[in-house]
């Protein structure tokens, strides 16, 4: 039939165009059949893989928290086309629970006959396994898998190398920021934020003491933003080292970095000397530093600071200018009287409105 | 001499034809990689205890006017975004009803003195407020300017590095600025990040979020749901991945707010502003010799209303095809331009001679053809032949964006939603495309006529 039809239209189609579309035609035809058996296809697929997570997932949550529960509970066959939902079942339960419950979820785990060795998806070169063998190491604390987790610390792909420094973190904390930190300073693809939440995993005291080793003597890209890390993580040590750092601060990073983290009382005498810096940033930051520990000797300063041309700076300055003790009402009309600048005077009457209204 | 001028316009109308569509499979292909690829890397990220990335701020900007019975269900939705530090800034752009005072209403406005940098030029603000309830959120009480004047004069006031523009109509997905602004994150030469829009007619929605997405019942929105698979998944997630994407849905896009700035804001005297951005983004950049990305995330990050009615599709494709017009001849530097790269040479004559084009030479075929055959210079059976090989290649598009679809986000789980989709793939070319055409014309001459610009809500009965 279709034959009939194919030769009939070929032999009307008498002109060139005609069998050229005819052909083209005919094979958009035959990729529209291909095409809907393709989806077809894949929806089937798609059923049958979720019906299949779902199963195993009931199966396991069920398993793993009647072992949580410290409950008889028969333990299910482990298939191993499943391995990879009970990894991820396991992953997920240890997000949720904390201490001894940690600990009984591991034991659980160990007592699984799991067919595929955690170290043979370890060395694979699928991405998706390895990232698997790394989270359910690091959260089984095995450290029998030190060494191939440490070799996975200097690999291409960020995703894999952080999930081998937290893995590292969370099987051994104290050793693992002496080998986690000397990498942070070379791997410029590693999301600092990143970095700073799997540091804080190892605890602020054993990172800060490593960081403070390192700070003095790198390069100002690399201190800038291990100051910033010492200031995500509240390193207490961080705000002395930082005033020391600024009073000899040759970049302009290095130097609004520390004016920005510190708490230090003494960071006020070099944060004076900042406020016509040519960086605007830098001044911003000189700004905050005299908002906080600045006195009434500061206000020119900060009243010169919001004449600036930047806004930020202006901001900055008008915030600090208010909230600085002895400043009220009649101080800053006053002020506003004698201001003859009209930005000035806007992001005054900003700054007051704001610190009204967090007050 | 007839014959000859019917022969060529055969020719010119069958390789118009499968240029077009050869083109459009190839952009297929590169989606196919691009989607796989993506769709791996977002697995990866939603494996516990990977990607905690913190997020940069955000300011989100919803131009509103005559917005009085969406603005209070937009603005608690986007409070409730899963996003570390964002702020929301709502610009009422003379509205003549009663927008700004259901604000102040329930969000308990005041007046605040905010000292912005008035870094772009727009019309006169009238007031700037403050909520008293809900520290990060403001409004802009302005003159009417238009869409793109309504953003700029948001850009001036907000604080953050990047900004968010989203209409008040929208439906967003909690995770929704999140999956946009990762590409920021992940390549600091971004500037400008969009995600896939999509039909939310017939589907599930609690307090501006969508809860469980369905097919429509109603044909009309059916249709442009594969439409929009197609426009989506293969037409800009390809360009993406050159990146020489030319348009980010105004709908819901992130862009760096220097950037922005530095090239001026958006135009307000475009109807077609989120495509003109973009455009004016590349050439730029480009002509600056500045390395940059403009980014496509394929998630479904934002859900929107398609008109139900022919009037309200009309309206609405007329206003695309005026934007598309404008925005190519306001950037016509672009075309062949060697210093612009891959958007000269293949994205920009793309988009003029089968998107700009495209309607006209389609009338011109299909009346050709249709006189030709008419007055029996066509033989009959290439008058069919060649009808029904438009209607297999349109098919074959809409199939491939059906399999894009299958392999990525499969959105739509039933499977009697599935053989829905099918036969609209099918179905939307026998008379929806050619409406389009029809459409598109329209506004083609509304632009070389320079009929008046409105900024208008489509009909979405």
């Amino acid at each position: 039939m279709s034959k009939m039809v194919f030769d009939s239209l070929l032999a009307s189609s008498t002109s060139s165009v005609g069998y050229f579309a005819l052909y083209a035609g005919g094979v958009a035809l035959l990729l529209v059949c291909l095409l809907t058996v393709q989806v077809i296809l894949l929806r089937i697929n798609l059923i049958y893989r979720q019906r299949r997570k779902r199963a195993a997932q009931q199966l396991w949550r069920k398993y793993f928290c009647y072992r949580l529960l410290n409950e008889y509970c028969v333990q299910p066959e482990v298939r191993t086309r499943d391995i990879y939902f009970i990894l991820e079942e396991y992953d997920y339960l240890f997000g949720l629970v904390k201490g001894k419950d940690l600990e009984r979820l591991r034991a659980s785990f160990y007592e699984l006959d799991i067919p595929v060795s955690l170290y043979s998806l370890l060395h694979s070169r699928d991405v998706q396994k390895k990232l698997y063998a790394l989270i359910t190491l690091g959260n089984l604390q095995d450290k029998t898998a030190w060494g191939g987790i440490i070799k996975c610390l200097e690999e291409d792909q960020p995703v894999i190398s952080l999930s081998a420094a937290r893995a590292l973190v969370l099987i051994d904390a104290e050793k693992a920021v002496n080998e986690v930190i000397p990498v942070l300073l070379h791997r410029k693809d590693w999301p600092w934020a990143n970095v700073a939440h799997i540091l804080k995993l190892a605890g602020p005291r054993v990172v800060c003491r490593k960081l403070f080793e390192l700070i003095q003597g790198i390069e100002a890209g690399s201190q800038a933003s291990l100051l910033r890390m010492y200031n995500v993580l509240r390193c207490e040590e961080a705000y002395p080292v930082s005033t020391k750092i600024l009073a000899t601060a040759t970049d302009d990073k290095v130097a609004s970095v520390c004016l920005n983290i510190s708490r230090d009382p003494n960071v006020i005498h070099l944060a004076r000397d900042y406020v016509r810096h040519s960086r605007w940033h830098v001044r911003m930051n000189a700004a905050v530093a005299i908002g906080r520990f600045g006195d009434e000797t500061d206000i020119p300063l900060l009243v010169g600071l919001l004449k600036d041309s930047q806004w930020w700076v202006r901001y900055r300055a008008a915030l600090a200018l208010v909230s600085m003790p002895g400043v009220d009402r009649v101080f800053i009309q006053s002020l506003r009287a004698n201001l003859d600048d009209a930005y000035a005077d806007d992001i005054l009457v900003q700054a007051i409105k704001e610190v009204a209204y967090d007050k | 001499m007839i014959n000859d001028f019917f022969m060529f316009a055969e020719w010119l109308f069958t390789l118009y034809f499968v240029g077009l569509n050869c083109a459009y499979l190839l952009l297929c292909v590169l989606s196919i990689f691009t989607v796989s690829r993506y769709m791996k890397e977002k697995s990866l990220m939603d494996i516990p205890g990977v990607g905690n990335e913190i997020m940069p701020p955000v300011s989100i900007i919803i131009p509103a006017h005559n917005e009085q019975g969406n603005i209070i269900q937009a603005v608690k939705a986007l409070m409730q975004i899963e996003y570390p530090v964002f702020e929301i800034i709502v610009v009422n752009d003379g509205s003549t009803d009663q927008t700004l005072s259901v604000l102040a209403e329930h969000f308990k406005l005041e007046k605040f003195p905010e000292a912005y940098r008035r870094r772009l030029k727009t019309a006169p603000v009238t007031a700037i407020y403050k909520s008293v309830t809900y520290a990060a959120l403001k409004v802009i009480d302005k003159q009417n300017g238009g869409k793109g004047d309504s953003v700029n004069a948001a850009v001036n006031i907000s604080r953050y590095p990047l900004v968010c523009v989203v209409d008040a109509d929208s439906i967003l997905q909690r995770d929704s600025l999140r999956r946009v602004v990762q590409p920021f994150i992940f390549d600091s030469r971004t500037v400008a990040s969009g995600g896939t829009v999509r039909i939310v007619n017939g589907s599930d929605i609690k307090d501006g979020y969508l809860l469980n997405p369905k097919v429509p019942t109603r044909i009309l929105p059916l249709i442009q749901v594969v439409e929009y698979l197609r426009a989506f998944l293969f037409g800009r997630l390809g360009w993406s991945s050159l990146n020489a994407l030319l348009i980010i849905s105004g709908a819901f896009g992130v862009f760096h707010k220097e950037t922005l700035v530095s090239i001026g804001g958006f135009h307000t005297d475009t109807i077609g502003e989120d495509m003109e951005i973009i455009v004016r983004m590349h050439r730029m950049l480009r002509l600056q010799k500045k390395d940059y990305r403009i980014t496509f995330v394929p998630d479904p990050v934002c859900w929107t209303m398609a008109p139900e009615t022919l009037a309200g599709l009309a309206h609405q494709r007329i206003r695309w095809q005026r934007g598309l017009c404008e925005s190519l001849f306001m950037n016509l530097s672009l075309l062949f331009n060697p210093r612009a790269g891959i958007v000269g040479m293949l994205a920009f004559p793309f988009m003029l001679i089968f998107e700009w084009a495209g309607p006209l030479v389609e009338l011109f075929g299909f009346l050709a053809i249709g006189l030709g055959f008419y007055f029996g210079y066509i033989d009959p059976a290439i008058f069919v032949l060649l009808i029904s090989v438009s209607i297999v290649f349109g098919m074959l598009l809409s199939l491939t964006a059906l399999l894009l679809e299958e392999v990525s986000f499969h959105m739509y789980q039933r499977p009697r939603e599935l053989l829905k989709l099918f036969l609209v793939a099918i179905l939307e070319n026998l008379g929806y495309r050619q409406l389009n055409t029809v459409f598109r014309l329209i506004g083609f001459s509304r632009w070389l006529f320079g009929a008046e610009r409105k900024w208008v809500s489509p009909d979405r009965t």
